[in-house]
């Protein structure tokens, strides 16, 4: 086992995938020396200065508060020392409880103090935990200064950027610059229409530019609030006497720091898995070729009873974890417009990742089919999607079948023309189609849908159900008709059962593509009552704010019979979903 | 009418059977006797009905955007468009944006459809075995097919929203955002999918990706289904490895079935209107220049900015392209077939 390269490989590929992700997942503990990281990060990305500082000031809120929660846990820590920490605590955690189950009065006042009290008791115990009792403190102490030291370069950072985004005097230098060029060429007889142009060109981007710049000026206002902190931070300094630490003098190397942290953290991770991995793998030999044979004969006839015969349990695990992630991946946008849906109004938008709310109400439903037009579209939806269905498989399986039985003139042809019609882009053929139903004075109609509708659903039933009828054997159709049968009979009586599935995908791939259209219905119909169900929703989704809720739940209710159609017909689907192809 | 019929296909029969040892065509088609060749003008009766609703709203479409390609219609022109000639074509390729957008439409097209295959094969081999649970599988993997594709789109449009969109919120969770925000991966974070050109693009292709995979995956469910089981036996006898069997049975019996869906993959994602237009949170036809493609664009020109002669230009272009690969793609899989 341990001579094979290819143990190995699978060894340290799982060990580095495993220990990058633990290695995500444990490093919540450093979470605070990266914040400027992103911040600098940010910053290179070109945002606009506005945004820069909303976002400078969110992480100078935060490493306040951080420095705040800090001194205060220092404060605890001398006074308390570490010897009754925990018997602090659980006195302190217990009258928590017994405040929420009503056992006790306390004022607003006190429920606060005691709220910081206990997380301050348990930062302390953090830092216990992972530094030990000797460098506890001493690390407390560290952390304090260095929060107060990344304040620091967070505002070094912003106020060159501000500084050197907010300058627009070069580029008026440049625009000016640009003018007089334009001023002399134009002045000059054989003026060069091209550079012209191409001056124009750019004096028009500079102004732009200018513009956006300028617009941007006023959204910093929170560039004196930036600077009225910084006096105050400065204070602070000099009160407490920080040292600063002499080997980062920026935030740059704050993120190397941190960055070493964590490969280092990393390496660890994933060293750490290989290590188990290789001994899982040595203990799983070990027991496996000692029991296999007693004891997992019954085991092993299981699996082969109901897995393919070669594969190991490890290979059956995998195959499982891989097709569990991708169904959860496949259903759940699905799942999300269900949580969605089940949101009351007051909480549409929140964080939580919870399957069903807390406070789930059927409301958006009963919003959906009663305080909206959803009724009415589902039956307009239903009612042209189901004839398209319908005109879709008689007109595409006569075509298939013609396609498939016969040699005629213009027989591939035809097949490449049904190729070629999907090619067309769709919205070019929006305005013929608006101009030509407006002629047969069809607009505003559901018939009016029919029509195109039906034209975009033909070409792939031909498809499928030509290749389905090529692989269904002609000598069935020929005694037939040797026995007196004319060739439409046989078509309707011998083929069409034969090929039942893949006239059920046809009916359903037309129905979906009718179900589902969106851009020509709303083209077409514009009246409120004629509205399908993809134009209705968009219209409803259009408010976004108030109704998504209401969107959500009516989605679904769109989506159910669909989905419910394609689990009814799903076991034609693999049979029946033969591409005729172009080959012979 | 039937007895007539009758009389002529045994006449044809006798007819062609004195020419059919002649012919090697003929001997290498093998079959006894061809009914079907014989009704000179059936066939084109079950194709009349089809072709009449294809020609009325595809081909005279075409036409008239043919011709609108060398017109100045626009809103203003409306009624009275004037001929113009090839003026819009020089237009449309004197514009730079136009070999971006076509450039960013080829990496939409290869990435979708790599993903679409890869994804859709490996998961339809992992399906095609015994496995416990596996029609249950199917029918989860199903779904993003099974929905109608504005709802899928509209579902990831509120899924990639920046603060309550299910995307940044599980990425915050679980702590990669900010793991690949660091590694240098993401150049911020919160994801601002919706509201930065390249991101919504970036979103626009994983919707594609996760709307086509099923389509893939079922078309390769039922080519490996017709693949005979005896090529595996005979294939384990010689000892094959697992590796081998995949490259040298499944692959060659998988091309035929998945070159016409390839085919039509690529059709359908290089006109793909919906995704991007949905995403980008407005079928008015607005959003980012960055993060269109050719058939997006079109939809811009035509409809947001009214240039119609322009726009059919444009499509034109669009349509002429796919043609060209199209043409391309089945010569080369033709051939790759002859030679094997």
């Amino acid at each position: 086992m341990f001579k094979s390269k290819k143990y190995w490989i699978w060894i340290i590929l799982c060990g580095i995938i495993i220990g990058l992700i633990a290695g995500m997942v444990m490093r919540h503990r450093l979470e605070y020396i990266n914040r400027p990281v992103p911040f600098a990060f940010y910053l290179k990305g070109g945002i606009d200065s506005a945004k820069a500082i909303d976002y400078v000031l969110e992480i100078r809120s935060q490493l306040e508060r951080k420095n705040k929660e800090l001194q205060s846990v220092l404060e605890k820590y001398d006074k308390l020392g570490i010897e009754n920490l925990e018997n602090e605590l659980a006195e302190r955690e217990l009258k928590k409880t017994k405040f929420d189950r009503g056992e006790i009065q306390l004022n607003r006042r006190e429920l606060i103090d005691l709220e910081s009290e206990i997380s301050n008791l348990k930062v302390i115990q953090n830092y216990l935990d992972d530094y030990g009792e000797a460098d506890a403190y001493a690390r407390i102490e560290e952390d304090c200064s260095a929060v107060i030291q990344l304040e620091k370069y967070c505002f070094d950072e912003i106020r060159k950027h501000v500084d050197t985004y907010v300058d627009v005097s070069v580029l008026r230098a440049q625009l000016e610059n640009r003018g007089k060029e334009l001023e002399a060429l134009l002045a000059a007889e054989e003026a060069d229409e091209n550079q012209i142009k191409k001056l124009d060109k750019e004096i028009k981007s500079i102004n732009e530019e200018i513009i956006k710049k300028e617009a941007k000026e006023s959204g910093i206002a929170g560039y004196t609030l930036l600077m009225r902190r910084e006096q105050a931070l400065d204070a602070l300094i000099s009160e407490n006497n920080i040292q600063f630490d002499p080997s980062y003098s920026s935030i740059n190397d704050f993120t190397l720091k941190s960055g070493r942290v964590i490969n280092s953290y990393f390496i660890i991770y994933i060293v750490g898995t290989i290590i188990v991995l290789i001994l899982l793998s040595f203990a799983y030999n070990l027991i496996v070729k000692k029991i296999r044979v007693r004891r997992f004969r019954r085991l092993e006839f299981w699996r082969s009873r109901h897995f393919e015969k070669y594969d190991s349990f490890i290979s059956i695990i995998v195959i499982y974890v891989i097709l569990i992630t991708f169904s959860i991946v496949a259903f759940w946008p699905l799942l999300n417009v269900f949580t969605i849906s089940l949101r009351p109004d007051n909480n549409l938008f929140s964080t939580t990742l919870e399957i069903i709310p807390k406070d789930w109400t059927f409301d958006n439903y009963r919003h959906a089919l009663f305080e909206t037009n959803l009724l009415i579209w589902l039956k307009n939806s239903l009612i042209v999607s189901l004839s398209v269905a319908l005109i879709g498989v008689i007109f595409s399986s006569s075509a298939g079948y013609a396609f498939s039985r016969f040699r005629f003139y213009g027989r591939r042809p035809g097949m490449i023309v049904l190729l070629v019609t999907q090619m067309f882009p769709a919205p070019m053929l929006l305005l013929p189609t608006y101009v030509i139903l407006a002629k047969l004075g069809l607009k505003d109609q559901l018939t009016g849908l029919l029509i195109p509708y039906s034209a975009l659903a033909i070409p792939f039933s031909v498809w499928l159900l030509k290749g389905y009828f090529d692989t269904i054997p002609r000598s069935l159709e020929e005694s037939a008709y040797i026995d007196g049968c004319s060739l439409f009979n046989t078509f309707i009586k011998i083929v069409l059962p034969l090929a039942k599935p893949a006239l059920a995908i046809a009916a359903l791939f037309s129905f979906m593509a009718a179900w589902s259209e969106y851009v020509i219905a709303r083209v077409i119909v514009s009246q409120a009552d004629k509205m399908t169900l993809p134009v209705g929703l968009v219209y409803l989704q259009g408010e976004f704010a108030t109704l998504w809720g209401v969107y959500s739940a009516a989605a679904l209710i769109t989506c159910i019979p669909v989905i419910l159609l394609f689990i009814a017909l799903s076991r034609f689907l693999v049979g029946g979903l033969t591409l005729g192809g172009l080959k012979e | 009418m039937n007895a007539i019929n009758k009389e002529n296909i045994s006449i044809g029969k006798i007819r062609k059977k004195s020419t059919r040892f002649n012919n090697p065509n003929n001997l290498e088609r093998g079959r006894r006797f061809d009914f079907f060749s014989s009704l000179k003008y059936q066939p084109y009766l079950y194709l009349l009905p089809a072709f009449i609703v294809i020609a009325l709203m595809s081909f005279f479409p075409l036409g008239y955007g043919f011709w609108l390609s060398f017109t100045n219609m626009s809103l203003g022109t409306f009624k009275n468009p004037a001929f113009i000639g090839f003026n819009n074509y020089i237009q449309l390729f004197k514009d730079i944006s136009l070999y971006a957008t076509l450039w960013r439409t080829i990496a939409w097209t290869t990435v979708n459809i790599f993903f679409h295959v890869v994804l859709g094969v490996a998961l339809a081999v992992l399906l095609n075995r015994k496995l416990p649970g596996r029609a249950f599988f199917r029918f989860l993997l199903i779904i993003p097919w099974a929905m109608p594709q504005y709802i899928a789109a509209l579902t990831w449009r509120g899924m990639f929203n920046l603060d309550f969109g299910l995307v940044n919120i599980l990425l915050n969770k679980i702590g990669a955002g900010k793991e690949l925000f660091y590694l240098g991966v993401l150049d911020r974070f919160p994801i601002p999918w919706l509201t930065n050109a390249s991101w919504l693009f970036r979103g626009a292709i994983i919707t594609n990706v996760w709307l086509g995979i099923p389509f893939m995956m079922m078309i390769a469910l039922g080519g490996l289904q017709s693949i005979p089981n005896t090529f595996y036996e005979a294939a384990d006898m010689d000892g094959a490895t697992r590796w081998q069997k995949f490259t040298k049975i499944t692959v060659p019996m998988l091309k035929p079935v998945m070159a016409p869906a390839i085919v039509l993959g690529v059709v359908w994602t290089f006109n793909m209107l919906n995704v991007i237009l949905i995403l980008a949170g407005s079928l008015g036809g607005f959003g980012f220049e960055e993060s269109q493609i050719l058939v997006t664009e079109v939809y811009r020109q035509a409809f947001s900015f009214y240039r119609y002669g322009y726009a059919a230009a444009y499509s034109t272009v669009v349509f002429i392209i796919l043609l060209v690969f199209s043409i391309i793609f089945i010569r080369v899989t033709r051939g790759t077939e002859e030679v094997r």
